[in-house]
C-alpha cells in the first residue's frame, strides 16, 4: 500500500527551486534512504514532505490525501521530521523535551516507560539538553520522533556526526522501529555504506533531481557515484550481508 | 525544603513592601475609625484610596508586564536580551506620547498614548513586513536601531517644550508613578491582566516554538501566526505600560532571565513567575524611589537599573545564565 506519493514536486525557497520536478512513491513499512552530494536537496525534499518548506508546484500525497488538505495537527499526527536542535532548546531537561512532541495529540498520555526503556534514556531523564553526548542526543531526538508517535519518520541525516559505533547503534534502534511498529522511514545519508546496508531502496539525488531509484545495488552503480559525487570509486560486495560498499580512491592514486 | 523557605521568605516581603507603600506616614488608628464610622472624606482615607492603592496596582502590574512581554519577546526571537526596551517598542510608544503632548492634541493622556500604541503597532508590523523573510537577528537589530533612533527623536523633541515643563517630560522619560490616574489605572490594569491570560493560555505553544522554526511547523504549529498575535500583544501591554509609568528599562531582561534558572524552560511556570516577580520587583523599586530621598522623588529606572544590573551580574558569575549561548 502506498502511503507517500510525490508528484512532479517543486520546492525551495524565495526565487531559488531546489527540488525540481521529482515524482516517487514509498509503500507502508519501507526504509527509504536518500542520498546524494551536498545541495542536491536531501533536507529540502524532506522538510517539503513534512510541510515545512512551500511546496511551488506538484503534490505530496500522504494516504491519498494532499499535505494542503491536513489540517496543521492532523499532519503533526501522519508526519514527523527530525531537525537540528536550536540552541536556546538546549536548556531543556531531556523528559520535557521528550514531551513537547506529543503537542499534536494535545499532550495525551503514551507509555512513557516503555519508550525510556528502549532509548536507555533512564539516567538521563533529568539532565539538561546540553550535559549530553552527541550520541546521547541523538537517541533523544529520535526518542522524541517515536513520542510523535507518526506513520512516517523523515530523519535528517539521523548519524552524522556521531562514531561508528553510535551510527550503528541509533540505525539498528531505528530498523526495529522500522520492523516492528511497520512505521516508514525515509532518511537522508551521507555515508553510503550505511544507507546500503539498513535501507530497501535509495532515491539518488543530484542538483534536485533523482538520478538513480531503486534496490542498493542498482543505485550503488560506480558510473552513476562517480559522476554524482565527481571522485573516483570502487564499489565492492559486503561478504556478510551480501550488500554493496563503496571505497572512494583519493586522487594522488588515480596514475596507478 | 530550603525551595519553599524561599517562597515564604519573598511572600512575606512582598507583604511587607506592599503594606508599607500603602500605610506609609498615614496615621491608621485615624484610618481605621474613619473606616468604621463610615466617614469617606477625610483626607487619610482619599490619599489611600485615590494616590496610594492606584500607585501600587500600577507599579504591580507594570512590573508584571513588562516581565512577561521580556519573556514571550525573548522566546520569539529566541533571544535572552530581548524585550519592548531593547526592540525600541517602548520608545516608539513613548515618542507617541510625546508628539500627541507637543502638538497639544485636544485629548487626554489615555488617548495620547493610545497614539503611541497605534504608532508603535505601524512601526513594528512595517518591519514584520520588511523583514518578513527572516523574523530572526535582523529584526533584534533593527529594533536596536529603532531604539537609537527613537530616543534621539524623543530627546530632539524636548527642545520644543518650554524649560517649566521639560522637567517633568524628563521625569517621566525616566519612568516613574507619580502622576498616575486612578481610573486610567484600573483600566490599565484590566487590559494587562487580560493580555496576560491570553499569553499564559499559549505557553504550551511557546515550548514547542522554542525547538525552532521547522520542527514547530512540523508538529502542527502555525508559527508565523502566533508569533504575530503575541508580538501584537507586547506591543499593546507595552505602550499600555509607557503610558502609565515612562520607559522603565531593564525589568524585562533581568526578571525572566533570573526566574528561568529556577523554573528552567517550562513556558507556563516561567511566564507565571517571572509576573509575580516582575511585579515585586518593579513594586519594590518603586517604593525605593518615593521613600529613600523623601521628598525628593527618584526616577524608578535608577533603582530597576543599578538594583537590576548587580542582580544580573551576580547571577552571571554564580549562575550558567549564558551558557546555552556558548555551547
Amino acid at each position: 500500500m502506498v502511503i507517500l506519493k510525490v508528484e512532479e514536486l517543486v520546492s525551495g525557497y524565495q526565487d531559488i527551486d531546489v527540488i525540481k520536478k521529482i515524482s516517487f512513491s514509498i509503500s507502508t513499512g519501507e526504509f527509504v534512504g536518500i542520498i546524494g552530494p551536498n545541495a542536491s536537496g536531501k533536507s529540502t525534499l524532506l522538510k517539503t514532505i513534512a510541510g515545512v518548506v512551500k511546496i511551488k508546484s506538484g503534490r505530496v500525497l500522504i494516504n491519498d490525501k494532499d499535505i494542503m488538505d491536513y489540517h496543521h495537527k492532523e499532519l503533526a499526527k501522519t508526519v514527523g521530521l527530525s531537525t537540528n536542535i536550536t540552541d536556546y532548546s538546549l536548556n531543556f531537561k531531556v523528559r520535557d523535551f521528550i514531551l513537547l512532541a506529543r503537542y499534536p495529540w494535545n499532550f495525551s498520555e503514551i507509555n512513557y516507560e516503555e519508550l525510556y526503556e528502549e532509548f536507555e534514556l533512564k539516567s538521563i531523564l533529568k539532565k539538561t539538553l546540553k550535559e549530553l553526548s552527541s550520541g546521547e542526543l541523538q537517541r533523544v531526538l529520535i526518542a522524541q520522533l517515536v513520542a510523535q508517535t507518526p506513520q512516517i519518520f523523515l530523519l535528517d541525516e539521523p548519524v552524522s556526526h556521531l562514531d561508528v559505533g553510535h551510527q550503528i547503534g541509533i540505525l539498528d534502534k531505528l530498523k526495529r522501529i522500522n520492523l516492528e511498529k511497520k512505521i516508514t522511514i525515509l532518511a537522508s545519508f551521507h555515508e553510503l555504506n550505511l544507507a546500503v546496508e539498513y535501507c530497501d531502496r535509495l532515491i539518488l539525488l543530484f542538483n534536485g533531481e533523482i538520478r538513480k531509484i531503486g534496490t542498493p545495488k542498482e543505485v550503488m552503480d560506480y558510473r552513476i557515484l562517480e559522476e554524482v559525487y565527481n571522485t573516483k570509486l570502487i564499489v565492492k560486495t559486503n561478504p556478510i550481508s551480501e550488500k554493496p560498499y563503496v571505497i572512494p580512491v583519493p586522487m594522488m592514486w588515480n596514475n596507478f | 525544603m530550603k525551595k519553599f523557605l524561599w517562597i515564604y521568605v519573598i511572600c512575606l516581603l512582598f507583604i511587607l513592601n506592599i503594606a508599607f507603600s500603602l500605610f506609609y506616614n498615614l496615621d491608621l488608628n485615624l484610618l481605621i475609625t474613619n473606616i468604621i464610622n463610615k466617614n469617606f472624606t477625610t483626607t487619610e482615607f482619599k490619599i489611600l484610596t485615590q494616590i496610594r492603592i492606584p500607585r501600587v496596582f500600577a507599579s504591580f502590574f507594570v512590573g508584571a508586564a513588562l516581565a512577561i512581554t521580556g519573556c514571550v519577546l525573548q522566546s520569539v526571537f529566541l533571544n535572552p536580551l530581548c524585550e519592548g526596551y531593547t526592540l525600541g517598542i517602548a520608545s516608539c510608544a513613548g515618542l507617541g506620547v510625546i508628539v500627541g503632548n507637543i502638538l497639544n492634541l485636544p485629548l487626554n493622556k489615555f488617548f495620547n498614548s493610545l497614539l503611541g500604541v497605534i504608532f508603535s503597532l505601524g512601526v513594528v508590523f512595517l518591519l514584520v513586513l520588511l523583514f518578513k523573510k527572516t523574523v530572526d537577528i535582523s529584526f533584534i537589530l533593527a529594533g536596536i536601531v529603532l531604539n537609537f533612533f527613537f530616543s534621539g527623536v524623543i530627546i530632539l523633541l524636548t527642545l520644543f517644550f518650554d524649560p517649566y515643563e521639560i522637567h517633568y517630560v524628563l521625569l517621566w522619560l525616566l519612568g516613574g508613578f507619580s502622576s498616575v490616574d486612578a481610573h486610567y489605572v484600573y483600566i490599565s490594569c484590566i487590559v494587562i491582566v487580560i493580555c496576560i491570560v491570553i499569553l499564559i493560555n499559549m505557553g504550551d505553544k511557546f515550548d514547542v516554538m522554542i525547538l525552532g522554526k521547522e520542527k514547530a511547523i512540523s508538529l502542527g504549529i502555525k508559527e508565523r501566526i502566533i508569533k504575530n498575535i503575541s508580538i501584537l500583544i507586547c506591543v499593546i501591554i507595552l505602550s499600555l505600560c509607557v503610558s502609565l509609568s515612562g520607559i522603565i528599562s531593564f525589568v524585562g531582561v533581568i526578571v525572566p532571565n533570573v526566574v528561568k534558572m529556577f523554573t528552567g524552560l517550562k513556558h507556563k511556570n516561567w511566564f507565571f513567575m517571572s509576573l509575580i516577580f516582575g511585579g515585586f520587583f518593579v513594586s519594590l523599586c518603586d517604593n525605593l524611589a518615593k521613600n529613600l530621598l523623601y521628598p525628593l522623588e527618584i526616577p524608578i529606572s535608577v533603582f530597576t537599573g543599578i538594583i537590576g544590573s548587580i542582580f544580573f551580574l551576580v547571577f552571571i558569575l554564580k549562575g550558567n545564565l549564558y551558557g546555552n549561548i556558548k555551547s
